[in-house]
């Protein structure tokens, strides 16, 4: 093998050593942040406020955009558009639901993605 | 299911953002003249363009994701026309600005021996504009934008980025500049 062809295969390693690392990271990436999202949903739903945090199938987990606001818009889960987006977990249930009484959820969901996944917050009273 | 596709572009995201990286000081190491440890010069082409290619290719997974994503209410004209997207408009057409860059950048390069060298040189320009465009992008837009690590790579990638670009300017830049340049005697 001469010099060009070392050189060639080189560069050529070099390629497929980073497209397998890139499909290995977004596989990796997205599964964990896929699994830490349907987590926070269960986590929600589960601790959560009752009537009020089921009411929209729209995704909880991005219910809030980065300043913390809540992001109007978007499709339910079925192709739907929303009229609204869920608002922040939790709190679509203000005061004390007629369901459950007063629930005893609060603070935050503690699941995260690892990458910057928001997290939720309910504190219904 | 709407979750995997936002997912997968998250991390598609972040991958095409180192990709684009390596493909960038790689491009600047080309433009050097100078080989990489085991890499000879046109080794250093080689890989600048395959991973250039590579970056493509992520691309198009990242854009594909997000407009399969219902949420990001994305449609296909905010992919290419900027600033025009029903959420988050001028973060959302950084990327647009981004991609007709990036595709530019692409095509003058697989058709340069057609369209010549200089005009490949002149969009191959581009490239310094569409880095910073693209990560000012995942910054503003992205859902990790503002978190810790994706700061932190941003930072890494921006500095190593920043400090190869100073390169490219100083005097000792071209490996061989002293000796073309130099009368002879």
């Amino acid at each position: 093998m001469n010099a060009r062809e070392q050189g060639r295969q080189a560069a050529r390693s070099l390629t497929t050593v980073l497209a397998l690392s890139g499909i290995a990271v977004v596989g990796g990436m997205g599964v964990s942040l896929y699994t830490g999202i349907e987590a926070a949903k269960a986590a929600t739903v589960g601790t959560g406020s009752g009537v009020g945090a089921s009411q929209s199938s729209a995704p909880l987990s991005r219910s809030q955009d980065q300043d913390g606001q809540a992001v109007q818009g978007g499709q339910d889960d079925d192709g739907t558009q929303a009229q609204q987006a869920a608002p922040a977990a939790g709190s679509s249930s203000s005061g004390s639901s007629s369901s459950s009484g007063s629930s005893s959820s609060s603070g935050s969901s503690g699941v995260s993605a690892g990458f910057g996944f928001p997290q939720t917050s309910s504190t219904g009273s | 299911m709407t979750e995997a596709f936002w997912a997968l572009g998250r991390a598609s995201g972040v991958v095409l953002l180192l990709l684009m990286t390596v493909s960038m000081l790689l491009g600047l190491l080309t433009r050097s003249g100078r080989p990489l440890v085991r890499l000879p010069r046109f080794g250093v082409l080689l890989a600048h363009r395959n991973i250039a290619l590579l970056s493509v290719v992520f691309l198009g997974v990242h854009v594909v994701s997000l407009l399969l994503d219902p949420y990001a209410q994305l449609k296909l004209i905010d992919v290419v026309v900027p600033f025009g997207a029903a959420r988050a408009p001028i973060a959302v057409g950084l990327g647009a600005v981004a991609l007709d860059l990036m595709l530019a950048v692409a095509i003058t390069a697989l058709l340069r021996r057609r369209l010549g060298h200089r005009v490949f040189r002149v969009v191959h320009w581009a490239a310094y504009v569409l880095w910073p465009i693209a990560l000012l992008h995942g910054v503003t837009a992205g859902s990790d934008g503002r978190s810790l690590p994706f700061l932190a790579l941003s930072a890494f990638t921006a500095t190593a980025v920043g400090a190869a670009v100073v390169w490219r300017m100083t005097d000792h830049f071209v490996e061989y500049r002293r000796i073309r340049t130099e009368p002879a005697r």
